[in-house]
């Protein structure tokens, strides 16, 4: 820990020399340099003007409503960012839960006014005011004070991060249920300037009163920064967190005020964006999440950097929507989601962001024992469990307990893609649901004579059901390599973000078009030979049989020379890399072979459904990928029954209880607590069955270790004297130990 | 006959003008080495010299700006960390670089396993794993050697450093390395297991491996090495056999901070 600083802080000198002498240096040296380091983003705004100026056969007046549209826009997703960058600055946590925030506020402001009948200002203030700050204070001192006293490692945090996410939707859906709201507009109906400037364009309250409350919000926290010293210490910290403790900054207080401050921006925006965007099921919360992007393009770092990109992203997409009007759909359709092609393309751009604290590898996360006893036992455990289950499901169980079933194994073959990406191989990645999604698209197209992805087009036969979905697991294989390559270079919470926005561009540029979604999504339930396992008895068995495969295929990712090889690229990259092992290979092998499973397994859910379901919020939504991952770091990522009780904790809960979201409430909670469940619920149930057996064979070392550590560690500075004297020949200083 | 000991064949490492600038700051400059098989060279210096930039250089982990690599005749330079490894190339690291999740058992046969790649769709498909004799005895071998097996089935996250560093020791031996590359294997020993490691590399330089040593430990540098090259703010100011080296005056200006 000790080192880790002092590393930091010479990294932070080194960082300061350049910026003084760059201080020093004309001025066209510093453009040059600006160019170099922005090139691509510099590029690419040049090629936006250019094609704006020649596409535009718009009158002025138009692009300039665009242009103040696209103000409102920009200013709400800019508070978001500085609210991210804010946070993560000041807390080394990078606040997924902030679209929950924004999606609570948003539903206290539409309960107090929709349900209670308060008046809209007055119930949109005490939401705003109230609601985040308190969340803030709520976070920090029960889920992020705690992990930080225990210095938790990076993906840790992720974890109970994403965890109080989980936390905030399933409260929501237990209340809300699936249901959709509009809340009013905060703002009076009729323009507030006519022909505003003296163009023929009229300027709507909505976007007047949107800028202007986020810039009364900017205002206030300038005043904050440089009014008080409260301000002061919290610039001191985002700046260089350790410099700032060394200088007796309380980094306690620092962080509670970056909560309740990145919780209330995250309010106000829910707030703003509440009455456009709608109230359902992850709305708000996906709105939000686009604007990782503008943190991502401020690295995570400078909040004027935020401030300034989430204004130029919000005038670029609706100017953008306004000129490419007459093009093809797919190029308007960059500029709507301008923020996740945006978020995708600096993540690819960007090596590395500005990350706090170690990159960190899933270890913490992970305590399962490889060891050999485990392995020779699973196989024919797992057989047995699964013939066992395939003789006695189509008898006994009920309908609905057979659904549940059903469920249940298909989202097993899913889960087992995820344990084996992150669990078995040490990479974070958020684009599970993605790739279920494009697996149960890719198969139910194939099944139906279309081509795979992006026509209409239908010139193919119908295909069987069983071996569509083997060819649209294969054809995801390319898809997940892919993904691979950027992941040979990154890691952790930035390889966690592209995976992310990866989901996010797919989820909006193939799930959401209707172009590519409005036909040949049946699937069938398959028939081999004279078998129809169609019903939902015989379809039980057929699941089954493919959960046997997916736990044959995960298995041999967790042990065996496989799984052997990519634990110790998981355990330490350098030591993988010393004794032979190529990176690239085994990364691009394990990204293909996840992109494999969770392709079967969301063709699995499809068949099982009936249906696939790509709408907004749906099945293979980004944030139904956020559960799934929660969920299987709550069961247990490096074990495979791991991924079998985090699909009964996601279907058996909701139907025990009777409730939709209880089964998320309870995920979410052990997530923040994952601190205390190292291995999650199955590592922790085996070790506390063999833990006493381990700690007696290991005390010897453990007794020797701290023997060792009792006695006066080897400084530096003796060794070095003891060293220097014996280079010059003097009698050597014999060493006690 | 032990395994481990009988496959050894030492080559001559050569790294000749390794150069490694980190934006202004030059952490190695224009350094050259020799280790020939069967000896023990030494690199030492104060803290800071540029000794395990020197090793990641030559290892590939971290790419020289200019310079060589040769491993007996052949030239490694410009191959990745894995290629040198399966070249011949065995290193640990002074930062533990265990497989933490891993059993020291399987620390040390994921190393045998490593350059003989089965088939992605063979391992990905396969039914049994059938424990490969031939790897299993030579992971017994080495543990033996380092008097390690009697905690082969523990899982390594959850050994002390000392024992870590014979894991990591092993890890190398058992890539059937042509040189060994060792960053301060001792620091975190204990008296015993020092001298037990010294034993274990002065035998297996007897048996002809080549074994470049970064240590702070001078009684075992001393009396382990052939040839010590001394290394001060990244160059090179001296080298010779342990006696010549401990009388030249640029060392002890180095190590004394007087100007000679």
């Amino acid at each position: 820990m000790a080192t880790q600083t002092l590393d930091d802080l010479s990294a932070a000198a080194d960082a300061d020399a350049t910026t003084t002498t760059a201080r020093g240096e004309p001025f066209g040296e510093l453009v040059l340099r600006q160019l170099r380091r922005n090139g691509v983003a510099f590029a690419l705004l040049v090629a936006f003007i250019i094609y704006a100026i020649q596409a535009s056969h718009h009158h002025y007046n138009f692009l300039f409503n665009e242009l103040l549209a696209g103000l409102a826009t920009g200013s709400i997703a800019s508070l978001s960012g500085i609210g991210l960058v804010l946070t993560y600055r000041a807390t080394g946590v990078f606040n997924f839960a902030q679209g929950g925030a924004a999606t609570a506020v948003a539903y206290i402001y539409f309960e107090l006014n929709g349900r209670h009948g308060w008046p809209v200002a007055l119930a949109a203030i005490v939401a705003m005011v109230l609601g985040g700050p308190l969340l803030g204070l709520l976070f920090e001192g029960a889920v992020f004070r705690p992990l930080e006293r225990r210095s938790a490692s990076t993906p840790e945090k992720l974890v109970a991060n994403i965890g109080v996410l989980v936390v905030l939707l399933a409260i929501v859906t237990l209340r809300y249920h699936q249901n959709t709201y509009q809340p009013p507009s905060l703002w009076p109906s009729k323009p507030i300037f006519h022909h505003f400037l003296g163009t023929q364009e009229d300027l709507p309250w909505e976007t007047f009163g949107d800028v202007l409350v986020v810039v009364a919000v900017g205002v206030g926290l300038s005043l904050l920064f440089r009014a008080t010293k409260l301000g002061t210490q919290i610039r001191a910290v985002v700046d260089r967190r350790p410099l700032a403790e060394l200088n007796a900054v309380n980094a306690n207080r620092v962080s509670q005020v970056a909560w309740v401050l990145g919780c209330a921006f995250a309010g106000v925006a829910g707030v703003l964006y509440a009455p456009s965007r709608g109230l359902g099921p992850g709305y708000i919360t996906l709105a939000v999440l686009e604007t990782i992007g503008v943190a991502v393009i401020a690295r995570l770092r400078s909040i004027p950097t935020a401030a300034i990109a989430g204004l130029v992203i919000g005038v670029l997409n609706t100017v953008g929507q306004g000129v490419s009007g007459n093009q093809p759909k797919i190029v308007t359709n960059l500029f709507v989601e301008i923020f996740v092609v945006a978020t995708v393309m600096f993540l690819l751009v960007y090596k590395n962001l500005d990350e706090i604290g170690s990159v960190g590898s899933t270890a913490a996360l992970v305590t399962g024992s490889f060891g050999a006893g485990s392995r020779n036992r699973s196989l024919p455990f797992w057989g047995i469990g699964l013939a066992v289950l395939a003789a006695l499901a189509p008898t006994v169980l009920s309908v609905d307990q057979t659904h549940s079933l059903q469920k249940i194994i298909a989202y097993t073959v899913v889960f087992l893609s995820i344990a084996a990406i992150t669990g078995f191989s040490g990479h974070i990645t958020l684009a599970t649901a993605c790739f279920a999604g494009l697996g149960a698209y890719t198969s139910a197209r194939i099944e139906n004579g279309y081509l795979p992805w992006f026509t209409s087009w239908q010139p193919l036969p119908h295909v069987p059901p069983l071996l569509a979905m083997f060819i649209a697991g294969l054809l995801l294989v390319p898809f997940g390599v892919l993904i691979g390559y950027p992941a040979l270079r990154r890691k952790g919470l930035i390889l966690a973000l592209l995976t992310l926005a990866v989901a996010q561009v797919v989820d909006k540029l193939v799930f959401q078009e209707p172009l590519f979604t409005d036909r040949g999504l049946t699937p069938s339930r398959p028939s081999i030979g004279g078998w129809h396992f169609t019903g939902d008895k015989m379809f039980t068995v057929f699941e089954l049989a493919i959960l046997g495969l997916a736990l044959l295929l995960a298995r041999n990712l967790r042990s065996g020379t496989l799984g052997r090889a990519l634990g110790a690229m998981r355990d330490s990259e350098n030591g993988a890399t010393s004794v032979g092992i190529s990176l690239r290979r085994y990364k691009l092998i394990i990204f293909g072979a996840s992109a494999f499973l969770s392709g079967l397994g969301g063709a699995l859910i499809a068949q099982q459904a009936r249906a696939v379901d790509l709408s907004t919020g749906g099945t293979f939504s980004p944030l139904e990928g956020l559960f799934w991952f929660t969920a299987v770091v709550v069961g247990g990522l490096s074990y495979l029954s791991g991924s079998v009780v985090a699909a009964c904790l996601f279907f058996l809960i909701d139907s025990i209880i009777g409730q939709d979201g209880a089964g998320l409430l309870i995920i979410g909670l052990l997530a923040t607590q994952i601190g205390w469940l190292p291995g999650g619920l199955v590592g922790t149930a085996s070790r506390l069955t063999r833990g006493g057996i381990l700690r007696r064979s290991l005390s010897k070392y453990v007794a020797q270790d701290a023997a060792r550590k009792a006695q006066p560690p080897p400084g530096a500075g003796l060794e070095m004297t003891d060293y220097a004297r014996e280079l010059v020949g003097a009698a050597p200083a014999k060493r006690t130990r | 006959m032990s395994t481990t000991v009988d496959t050894l064949r030492g080559e001559t490492l050569t790294a000749t003008g390794i150069t490694k600038r980190f934006g202004g700051l030059t952490a190695v400059s224009d350094a050259s080495l020799v280790a020939e098989p069967g000896q023990i060279t030494s690199l030492i210096g104060p803290n800071g010299a540029g000794k395990t930039t020197f090793f990641n250089c030559v290892t590939g982990l971290n790419p020289p700006d200019t310079g060589t690599v040769h491993l007996g005749d052949r030239d490694l330079s410009g191959l990745t960390p894995d290629k040198r490894a399966r070249a011949g190339m065995a290193r640990t690291f002074q930062r533990l670089e265990v497989f933490t999740g891993l059993s020291v058992f399987e620390n040390l046969q994921v190393a045998v396993e490593a350059p003989k790649a089965t088939g992605v769709f063979k391992s990905l498909f396969s039914l049994r794993h059938r424990p490969d004799p031939v790897v299993s005895r030579r992971v017994w071998d080495t543990l033996a050697l380092l008097g390690i097996d009697d905690i082969a089935g523990t899982t390594a996250g959850s050994l002390p450093t000392g024992l870590s560093r014979l894991v990591e020791l092993g890890r190398a031996l058992c890539t059937s390395p042509s040189v060994l590359l060792l960053d301060e294997p001792a620091s975190g020993l204990d008296a015993t297991e020092t001298e037990r490691l010294q034993h274990v590399l002065a035998d297996l330089a007897a048996r002809g491996l080549t074994i470049l040593l970064v240590e702070h430990d001078v009684d075992l540098v001393m009396a382990l090495s052939s040839r010590i090259y001394v290394l001060d703010f990244g160059q090179l100011i001296a080298s010779g056999t342990p006696d010549e080296v401990s009388h030249s005056d640029a060392v002890r200006a180095a190590y004394l901070g007087t100007t000679a």
